[in-house]
């Protein structure tokens, strides 16, 4: 019992968060569906939800909610003008309700634009609302996917059925698959094409138009794309609805038509269908990551997204910022699973991190909708229905502690500056081991790609900055088109606290002087390896012993006392990997240490992770602590 | 004639859901308007409406054919359009008493003419709720509200400036007794309606159900 709330002392302290978050208790009278979130010029909170309402509140923690409008076909975007006008995001048009007599709800339901047309396929749906700054609304619209009818009865505009390339998702109706723009007075215009299920519409602070689009056919990973009139994003299906396109084309003009995405977010470790970016323009109130974008996703994430101008194009890096996942298995079961096995799937998968549990409440799946508030917090609206569980509203407060965070990843001319949200430990960032720098690329595919040209990068210099804060990497061979996965998981702030997010991967699109990849987007450069034989994986053990055991035991596994359990007044040794001899840890057999780490070790703080990892898993983390800090062989293991 | 009494909007949406009607719970009607669910609506075009005007008393308006495509005294289970990923059009509880299907089947200067349709949106009024159109560019506003204690459907049409006439191409009904106001049965169920084509006019139709209650 003692133990146990050490234990729990300890973990609050040693992950302490920086970012609380808070539950917003909904009325049950409302469908939790939250598919999208706004405040008024005034600071009222406005939800919408899957169910066709339009909810608004003053004091969301108050519980007083009161109805706005109804009957509204599946919403997911909203934007509040003020408390008596408010513009939404059906499936088949752009609305705009009015409540013209004061009663608090709308009577009127004006069809700003709906010119684009719609087959009521399940997966057609409009997605977004945001406002530029000459009064135009910004959404997109999703393509209908083959697994479900499509509605030929009545068309609005006549359907054209014509495939463009090989895609699996059509765009029957026009301008499926593209985003749009209407004028305050309903006229619209089409502003360019290529997505797939470009869910998450952004303004940044500069006026520019951001979407996120969502993995799948031709679309090998989610982005965040920088929208730019007449320009196409990679999705076949959408071409058809330009004024220039004349019948069926190539995979080689598509790829010569393609503009590449700002920031690539690898499926799997940074989720699986993102949603609204949004960009921290709280001045400070949101902690140390002003002007950056946050992006919600399907799976219980949020992640941030820093951003350069290179050669005159955006890009730049993605890291996680609050993830809530524990185990695959949890993964699978909460956070949308098919997501994440369509069709890189099980590549998906395997790059999925586990992450400790959070102390407090935990992070929801189906963060699609975000909003910040006029107090700085941020508001998630959550829907997921048919891909897991979680729906509801959630908000995070930053706590005014300063996380330990890759502040930014920038590009230099041989390498990435870093820079952090504090002082760090100069010790370690001088050290190469602290890094580890990978590689990989995506291909441009009618069937979207997995990872290929998958290796090591070299670091070949550290330049650390006088005050601690930042660090420039010399990387050997940089090389534009590929996507570099950075791991900083021995790095720590000067006074001991570990990275939260060790986690970067900056999109290298373009160098700085302008020079891009010239090779083939659809093929490898690299044969792809044969499939790994059965046994541990010594990687997934490295990557498991990096979330879970290296806060305790430490990179290099010599364990010792516990961080922070001074400030507890107790002494907590965690077991030393690298002892020899009898009687040390690993000494024992496979099946002792297996034990250990499912049961946890009675009288001791080693806690058990039977209930978080699963037996391979921890079949995994053995393998690598063997492998990395010990005896290869137990001398135990061949007992009968 | 429609009960005056207040209740919760959320709850002839939740009653619809599950087939119940709000008197047969509370033991009396008790809408004090109308209510309208753009979804997915059985054998109409994309994205229609479900028009409840009284628990008993619904009907689908579809604004790409271009009308009322059922009237049914029962009610609207829109359940199978929430349940899951991929959704079923709402369910139609009850008798259907009237039905279109001819698109467009009102017609302006010319009766044999498919006119050009814009939608633009609905309102509520009173007891009613009205849709707002556009056929070949003249503005028209079409009333539905329920009459009769919940057994007539009546439509009303404001025709805006810049038509002389408009028909309406109607169809024989079995459980509807349909009467026109304010035109003439020009030819067999074309019906002609007339009026100043600079301040427009109006005109109006009713549906009242045959069947057993």
């Amino acid at each position: 019992m003692k133990t146990a709330f050490l234990l729990l002392a300890l973990t609050t302290h040693v992950w302490a968060n920086t970012y609380e978050i808070e539950e917003i208790a909904l009325p049950h009278e409302m469908s939790p569906e939250l598919s999208g979130i706004a405040f008024t010029p005034a600071g009222k909170l406005v939800v919408v939800n899957r169910s066709g309402e339009v909810w608004i509140t003053a004091d969301a923690k108050s519980g007083a909610w009161s109805r706005f409008a109804f009957g509204l076909h599946e919403p997911l975007g909203v934007l509040a003008l003020s408390e008596a006008e408010i513009l939404v995001t059906q499936r088949p048009e752009l609305t705009r309700l009015r409540d013209t007599d004061g009663d608090g709800s709308a009577d009127h339901y004006e069809t700003l634009n709906d010119d684009w047309a719609v087959t009521d396929n399940w997966h057609e749906f409009t997605f977004g609302l945001r406002q530029e700054r000459d009064g135009s609304f910004v959404f997109s619209t999703g393509l209908p996917d083959v697994a479900g009818p499509v509605n030929t009865r009545f068309p609005r505009l006549p359907l054209n059925m014509e495939k463009v390339h090989k895609e699996m998702k059509p765009s029957p109706g026009r301008y499926e698959g593209w985003v749009m723009r209407v004028s305050p007075d309903g006229r619209m215009t089409p502003i360019a094409s290529g997505f797939r299920a470009a869910a998450g519409v952004g303004l940044s602070p500069a006026g520019e138009i951001f979407f996120t689009d969502q993995q799948g056919d031709y679309i090998a990973t989610s982005t965040l794309v920088h929208v730019q009139p007449g320009r196409f994003y990679g999705h076949a299906a959408s071409l058809k609805w330009r004024d220039d396109y004349r019948g069926p084309v190539d995979l080689e003009t598509l790829t010569k038509l393609r503009t590449p995405e700002a920031v690539a977010l690898p499926h799997g470790a940074m989720g699986g269908s993102p949603g609204e970016p949004v960009w921290d323009t709280t001045g400070g109130k949101f902690g140390p990551f002003a002007g950056q974008i946050f992006i919600g996703d399907f799976t219980k994430l949020i992640s941030r997204v820093f951003l350069e101008k290179v050669a005159g194009e955006y890009q730049g890096a993605c890291f996680p910022f609050i993830r809530d996942a524990v185990g695959l298995a949890a993964i699978q079961a909460n956070s949308g699973a098919n997501n994440l096995t369509i069709p890189a799937g099980k590549d998906g998968l395997k790059y999925f991190r586990d992450v400790p549990p959070r102390t407090g409440t935990p992070l929801r799946a189906g963060n699609m909708r975000m909003a910040f508030a006029p107090d700085g917090s941020l508001y998630i609206a959550q829907t997921t229905r048919g891909w897991g569980k979680g729906d509801g509203l959630q908000r995070i407060v930053w706590s005014k502690k300063t996380p330990v965070e890759i502040a930014k990843m920038e590009l230099t001319r041989d390498g990435f500056q870093l820079t952090f949200t504090t002082a760090m430990d100069a010790e370690r960032l001088r050290e190469a081991k602290t890094y580890r720098l990978r590689r990989f690329r995506y291909l441009y595919l009618p069937q979207g790609s997995p990872r290929v040209d998958e290796t090591a990068a070299e670091i070949t210099a550290m330049r650390l900055a006088e005050d601690h804060r930042s660090v420039e990497l010399a990387v050997r061979d940089l090389e534009p088109g590929y996507i570099y996965e950075l791991e900083l998981e021995r790095a720590q702030s000067a006074d001991g606290m570990p990275l939260e997010n060790p986690q970067a991967y900056y999109t290298l699109t373009r160098m700085l002087d302008g020079r891009v990849f010239n090779g083939p987007m659809s093929q490898p450069l690299i044969a792809v390896k044969a499939e790994p034989s059965e046994g541990p994986d010594l990687e997934a053990g490295r990557r498991i012993y990096g979330t879970f055991c290296v806060v305790c035991h430490q990179p290099d596994g010599k364990g010792g006392a516990l961080p922070g359990s001074a400030a507890i007044n107790a002494t907590l040794v965690a077991a030393n990997f690298t002892q020899r001899g009898p009687g040390s840890p690993l000494s024992k057999s496979d099946a002792e240490l297996l034990k250990t780490i499912t049961d946890g070790a009675l009288g001791k703080p080693m806690p058990p992770f039977g209930s978080v990892l699963k037996p391979g898993e921890i079949r995994d983390v053995l393998a690598y602590l063997r492998a990395a800090f010990g005896e290869t062989q137990s001398t135990h293991t061949s007992k009968p | 004639m429609i009960a005056a009494l207040k209740i919760h909007p959320f709850v002839p949406l939740v009653l619809a859901m599950f087939g119940v009607a709000s008197h047969s719970m509370a033991g009396e009607v008790a809408m004090s308007k109308p209510q309208v669910f753009r979804t997915f609506m059985p054998e109409a075009g994309p994205s229609a409406f479900a028009v409840v005007l009284t628990p008993e008393l619904v009907l689908c308006y579809d604004s790409l054919r271009g009308g009322v495509n059922q009237a049914w005294r029962g009610t609207l289970d829109l359940a199978p359009t929430l349940r899951a990923k991929i959704n079923q059009p709402a369910a139609v509880r009850g008798a259907v008493f009237y039905s279109e299907t001819t698109v467009q089947p009102l017609r302006v200067n010319d009766a044999r003419k498919t006119p050009d349709r814009r939608f633009k949106g609905y309102h509520y009024e009173g007891d009613a709720v009205i849709f707002d159109y556009t056929l070949d560019g003249v503005l028209i506003s079409e009333t539905l509200r329920a009459t009769d204690n919940g057994r007539t459907v009546e439509r009303m049409w404001r025709i805006g400036p810049g038509a002389g006439a408009v028909f309406f191409l109607a169809e024989a009904q079995t459980g509807a007794e349909v009467t026109f106001t304010g035109g003439s049965e020009e030819s067999p169920n074309v019906w002609r309606f007339a009026g100043d084509e600079k301040t427009g006019f109006s005109f109006g139709m009713k549906l009242q159900s045959k069947l057993p209650q």
